[in-house]
């Protein structure tokens, strides 16, 4: 048995140490510096205590724009970590766990079909079963799993490797779905690939990664990028487009800083099952719900409790070959983010936790900042309304017997340059990327590069459109938690996605309201701020639209990714399997 | 494989007539103890260990503070 070494032990934390000194400097040199800037302008015509909260405002939404800019730049900047890889026969026993709740049977099981003949197809002999861990509440539902379950069983030749199992009670969510299955039956194998139901991975990509777990004692979880796939809509391309091209540049950036201290994402993951069933018993938290009870973002104090004990967790972003789907309109994109904002915001119980390495704190104080950050415009919004009506008419005559007007400095040009350097911090990271794309020829699978900058801005101004009507959404989430209210656990919308005009309607019509209401405020008390106000304010008042329009279905050829080019083979099979299924569904509902 | 309907529904059948314990997972019982993630510790060590955060994330895993 050989073993690859191709890193010194220790240079990892160099690496990220200093990739952290690099990111966190730059990032509150920026925000310093916005807020200096936005502070003279603001005071020009006199201090008042909101022109302090409005600069602090501005420090911490500018650092948040920053972080993520320095996050972009080390990505295009770093190279991939070298890794250890078992060169020989794999030893370890593995199980794919597929963890379900009310999906729909034909299509998951189709997944599993699809990645055990992958697996078979390379042709290397390697211990690896399936699990099923049904949650499903719903009996129709429930009885469909068992009969497709059947057919999996046949079709596979699965008996002995293939396991299905549903809970009576669904306690603890998926976390405990997963805790269910390790403390009855974790002990019969090493590792535990963790998906979701709408996952798939090639059979290549399931075995370098339990070559990569094996090879390294200490790693407790390896995850990977997973890319989105099958994605129809505009609203679903434009994000399928985002996360193929840019997440990239993001994950190689975060994999640079997190050094040992890695992600988990819940899914398309590998753990040591020895690691995890010592280190993530997750407790209920104290308190009633949203913020007591069970832990529902458990992935990221999983991974934080992994390193807490002192196992690697680490995010390989080179792995190919894993795949997920994505929300198709805007509407099942905020209930899937309503259950992530109330998880994030549950961890402020959590952040100080006994022992948890510093990075693991921050990472879940980036979890949660990424919900409070929509208020903190929001604020800054209402605060320079608040100023302009507070603020009064300009005293041109401060002095005494002194018969000249003294005109405050003109500070605009300071407010065009913070504007556009804010503007800049947004922008800039995915222009890099195009430009590293072209140069580097990865464009190529986007189209080309004509292609891929048409795309770019495209989903720039397609972002535009809809952020301030997702901002409403996250907004109005984390008020929710704020009140206690509790989101519960709707099952994901995996299907087509299309909306009506009167679903848009009744799920945005809200947004409007506020979105006219604001602009009416502002029109009253500010009226020199409406203008600037309105590229926020009309996609709010135009939601309705905006949902529905972005939930129709795509161009041919728009937002192209990779994947359209060329079909992966485990995408290629899946589909085979299920247009085969679905063929025997129908005929069977036509018997 | 074979994608005959007559088939097909005996094979659909055959997870439902399965029983359970046929189905599940093999029974291999592993101890997941539960963690602590809340201490009752007061405020202010709480509060300088998080004054001091920054500085000991800047050497990644060298050090934990709370």
């Amino acid at each position: 048995m050989t073993r690859t070494v191709t890193t010194k032990p220790g240079a990892v934390s160099y690496r990220a140490g200093g990739a952290r000194v690099l990111a966190l400097l730059s990032s509150v040199l920026a925000a310093t510096v916005a807020a200096m800037v936005f502070f003279i302008y603001g005071s020009a015509d006199g201090m008042s205590w909101i022109d302090v909260v409005r600069t602090l405002l501005i420090l911490l939404s500018t650092w948040w724009l920053a972080w993520g800019a320095a996050t972009a730049l080390l990505g295009l900047t770093s190279r991939a970590r070298p890794v250890l890889r078992e060169q020989g026969p794999i030893r370890g026993k593995t199980v794919v766990i597929v963890p379900v709740y009310n999906e729909d049977p034909v299509a998951t099981f189709a997944r599993i079909a699809a990645m055990d003949q992958s697996l078979r197809a390379t042709g290397t002999a390697a211990h690896v079963d399936f699990a099923v861990l049904s949650d499903t509440r719903d009996d129709a539902i429930a009885a469909a799993e068992r009969q497709w379950f059947g057919r999996l069983l046949a079709e596979q030749n699965g008996p002995g490797r293939m396991f299905y199992r549903r809970r009576e009670k669904n306690i603890g969510r998926k976390a405990g779905n997963i805790e269910d299955f390790i403390t009855t039956s974790g002990a019969a194998w090493d590792y535990a690939v963790i998906l979701d139901a709408d996952s798939l991975m090639e059979g290549e990509t399931i075995l370098e990664m339990i070559r990569r777990i094996e090879a390294e004692p200490e790693l407790g979880l390896l995850q990977t990028l997973p890319k989105v796939i099958r994605a129809r809509s505009l609203f679903g391309r434009a994000m399928q487009f985002a996360a193929a091209f840019h997440s990239p540049a993001f994950a190689r950036g975060l994999a640079a800083m997190q050094g040992r201290v890695g992600p988990f994402w819940g899914h398309n993951a590998i753990v040591r099952i020895k690691a995890w069933a010592e280190s993530c018993g997750l407790p209920e938290l104290s308190g009633r719900p949203p913020f007591g009870g069970h832990i529902l973002s458990h992935d990221y104090v999983e991974a934080a409790l992994l390193a807490r004990a002192g196992w690697i967790v680490r995010l390989d972003d080179d792995l190919q070959g894993s795949y997920e789907e994505g929300p198709e309109n805007i509407i099942d994109h905020a209930k899937r983010d309503r259950r992530w904002c109330q998880g994030n915001l549950q961890h402020s119980k959590v952040i100080a936790a006994p022992g948890l390495l510093p990075w693991s704190r921050f990472s879940l104080f980036q979890g949660i900042f990424a919900y409070l950050a929509p208020l903190v415009w929001l604020g800054f919004i209402a605060a320079s309304v608040a100023a302009i009506y507070w603020g009064g008419e300009l005293d041109y005559f401060p002095q005494e017997n002194w018969p000249f007007p003294v005109f405050p400095n003109d500070e605009t040009p300071k407010a065009i340059g913070l504007a556009i350097g804010v503007f800049g911090l947004l922008v800039m990271p995915k222009l890099l990327v195009v430009l590293t794309a072209i140069v580097t020829g990865r464009a190529r699978g986007f189209g080309g590069a004509g292609k891929s900058l048409r795309a770019v801005f495209s989903e720039l101004a397609l972002s535009s459109l809809y952020a301030p009507v997702l901002l409403a959404f996250q907004s109005r989430s984390v008020f929710q938690v704020l009140l206690g209210l509790d989101g519960g656990w709707p099952p994901n919308n995996r299907g087509d996605g299309g909306l009506s005009f009167a679903e848009a309607w009744s799920g945005g019509r809200w947004i409007s309201l506020w979105g006219g209401a604001g602009i009416a405020i502002t029109q009253v008390y500010a009226p020199v701020l409406t203008v600037w106000l309105l590229p926020v304010a009309l996609p709010m008042i135009a939601a309705p639209l905006v949902i529905w329009w972005t939930s129709r279905t795509a161009s041919p050829g728009q937002f192209q990714v990779p994947t359209d080019q060329s079909t992966p083979p485990i995408v290629a099979w899946h589909d085979a399997i299920l247009a085969r299924w679905n063929t025997a569904t129908a005929d069977l509902k036509y018997a | 494989m074979t994608n005959q309907t007559s088939i097909d529904t005996k094979r659909l059948s055959l997870g439902a007539d399965m029983p359970a314990d046929v189905l599940a997972p093999p029974s291999a019982p592993l101890m997941m103890p539960k963690q602590m993630l809340q201490s009752g510790r007061p405020l202010l060590p709480r509060l300088i260990g998080w004054l001091l955060t920054p500085v000991a994330m800047l050497k990644p895993g060298s050090r934990r503070i709370g």
